[in-house]
């Protein structure tokens, strides 16, 4: 049976609410950036949240993940390297809906066990649901990865849309969408970085807090994306594939 | 070409007297120009902010190679940045890690890293067997390194010139982005512009002060009487209220500098400013006697107002990359102009007379 039954992966890597950094001096200076209004804005009122403790940086080993109506609590509960354990999926600072936290949590176990991915579903957090972009995008493809930036911050010259936008020219299942629409000037700075969107949300009912981004584990700050690798998430994506044509 | 100004003189726009489009293939899209170096032969060197690499082309503009990758590894960009040639050595910032990578020309292989102080580096220049390196220390660390020496056999750096008096005056909170130290050397001379002040400075290539020379400001910012203000960091207070333009709006950064054959010196300057978050600059080139008697101020660049281009200074040519839309395609283009005195009103005038 095709892989395409069993695992549905779907992660919303999303980048919303941070100021622009258009210049590296700007970013340079660490504590404060320009604005979209052309004011200067704050670190700290731009994005910096706390995250569950399990998703910062922590190597996450494998879990089990069996039934799709299993505890997502229980179920996503792991270890870290020192055996410590970890229960990520409570409801934590950012308010994620426990259907995403689930959806973080399975692809940080997938990755940290790329040789024997475990599958399994769950249910959609309901804006995804409620967004017919990614509702087409989940239903269309067993693992998607879709990574959704507010306009302003396509302009961070450390940012990794870039480096996302090749992989998916080498047609991996990345997904590359708008929270909103652009405004002009956002429209000439995307075109000058020559970064094709696949979509624009139209339903925007994200929840707030979305500002922190997920890669393979980790949440990762968007104005550090430019560090963040991709690879696991790729690892990911290739094991499925495989898994996917060896059944 | 010459068109008004507010002040009554009349701007002076450089023309170009070359232009070509980049070729950038799918694989190779320029995101986000960072710095540009050109080789003896033509070809040259980019850094792209965005796809955080450096890449090499032809004087046609066909790329030849990478140079790095986006990562955290050995030659690995997470802000790819300046970019300088010594030799067959390419040598990038990365001044996210603070690391100088130094790439093999031909291969693109990395060769080393070399650990950089300070935040970022803007200006390089070598005898061959040392270099000499203007950057911005970490001001707000304690650490006011503006230009070091560079051996670079043995990779040892050593402090030549420390940032200038006005920036310990606001220590210990200087808004550091504006300590930028450019340079060129020649003949054990060194001729330094610091950022926020409006003086060439000139220096053995021990750092012993031989002259200051001022620079004459006819139609670009300057730099403002009251330095203080411009250089103490905003409080976390006034922030929030504060426009780019206020902070760097206020006056002109140094871009470049180089040293035409004939021993003049050229200096290129940007007003910067932003548009809801995309920030342009305006570019000045200004050219000056070594005494200071005579000078060639203020003559604009024409540059996209689409982005902040790249700036490097070859022999007697400025090259300038940018971007530009041309119905609604993104084109990265490099322009050269010539550096000579056309356009200064058919002479050179000294800085008491007018300038």
């Amino acid at each position: 049976m095709r892989v395409s039954r069993f695992f549905l992966a779907v992660t919303v890597l999303a980048v919303l609410g941070f100021g622009a950094t258009p210049t590296q001096e700007a970013n340079a200076e660490g504590d404060w950036r320009i604005r979209d209004d052309g004011l200067l804005g704050t670190a700290s009122s731009a994005a910096v949240r706390m995250v569950p403790r399990c998703f910062r940086g922590a190597r996450v080993r494998s879990s089990r993940l069996s039934s799709s109506k299993a505890d997502p609590e229980r179920r996503l509960a792991t270890h870290d390297e020192e055996g410590q354990e970890m229960t990520c999926c409570g409801d934590g600072p950012l308010g994620f809906p426990k259907g995403l936290l689930a959806a973080l949590c399975l692809l940080s176990s997938a990755v940290a066990s790329c040789n024997s991915v475990d599958v399994t579903e769950f249910d959609l957090p309901a804006w995804v649901e409620g967004s017919p972009e990614l509702a087409r995008l989940v239903k269309a493809h067993d693992t998607v990865v879709v990574l959704l930036y507010s306009p302003e911050a396509c302009f961070s010259c450390g940012g990794g849309m870039a480096r996302w936008g090749k992989l998916k020219k080498e047609g991996r299942q990345i997904h590359l969408g708008l929270t909103r629409q652009p405004t002009s000037v956002e429209d000439r700075r995307l075109k000058l970085a020559k970064v094709q969107f696949d979509f624009v949300l139209s339903n925007r009912s994200l929840p707030e807090a979305m500002d922190l981004l997920f890669i393979a584990g980790s949440l990762v700050r968007a104005d550090t994306l430019a560090g963040a690798r991709p690879r696991s998430i790729l690892e990911l994506l290739d094991t499925t594939e495989e898994y996917g044509e060896s059944r | 070409m010459a068109c008004g100004d507010t002040t009554g003189n009349e701007v002076v726009l450089l023309e170009p007297t070359r232009e070509i489009f980049l070729d950038e293939p799918d694989s190779l899209p320029v995101g986000m120009p960072g710095y540009l170096a050109v080789a003896g032969n033509g070809a040259f060197y980019l850094s792209d902010a965005m796809n955080h690499r450096v890449v090499s082309y032809d004087p046609r503009g066909t790329p030849r190679g990478t140079f790095g990758r986006a990562g955290r590894g050995p030659g690995e960009f997470t802000g790819a940045g300046f970019v300088a040639l010594f030799g067959d050595t390419l040598a990038a910032m990365d001044h996210a890690s603070r690391q100088m990578f130094l790439f093999d020309r031909r291969t693109g292989d990395l060769v080393r890293s070399v650990g950089m102080p300070g935040h970022q580096l803007y200006s390089a220049a070598t005898d061959g067997g040392t270099a000499w390196l203007g950057l911005i220390g970490a001001l707000d660390q304690g650490d006011f390194r503006a230009v070091v020496k560079w051996n670079l056999a043995t990779d040892s750096l050593e402090t030549l010139l420390q940032a200038p008096a006005e920036y310990y005056a606001v220590s210990p909170s200087p808004l550091w982005i504006f300590a930028s130290a450019y340079l060129t050397e020649w003949n054990d001379t060194l001729a330094v512009l610091f950022g926020a002040r409006n003086t060439l400075e000139l220096f053995t290539s021990d750092g012993t002060l031989l002259s200051i020379v001022e620079l004459p400001v006819l139609h670009r910012r300057g730099v403002p009487e009251d330095r203080k203000r411009v250089l103490t960091r905003p409080t976390a207070k006034e922030i929030p209220t504060l426009t780019y333009e206020a902070v760097q709006g206020s006056l002109s950064s140094p871009r470049a500098i180089g040293r035409l054959p004939d021993g003049t010196i050229a200096v290129v300057h940007a007003d910067q400013t932003a548009e809801r978050g995309k920030v342009t600059a305006q570019l000045w080139l200004t050219l000056l006697s070594l005494d200071g008697r005579w000078s060639c101020a203020d003559r604009q660049v024409p540059a996209s107002s689409e982005g902040r281009p790249a700036v490097a200074m070859l022999r007697d040519s400025l090259y300038v990359v940018d971007q530009v839309l041309l119905d609604n395609d993104a084109r990265t283009r490099l322009r050269v102009f010539p550096i000579d005195d056309r356009g200064c009103a058919g002479s050179w005038n000294t800085p008491e007379g007018g300038s």
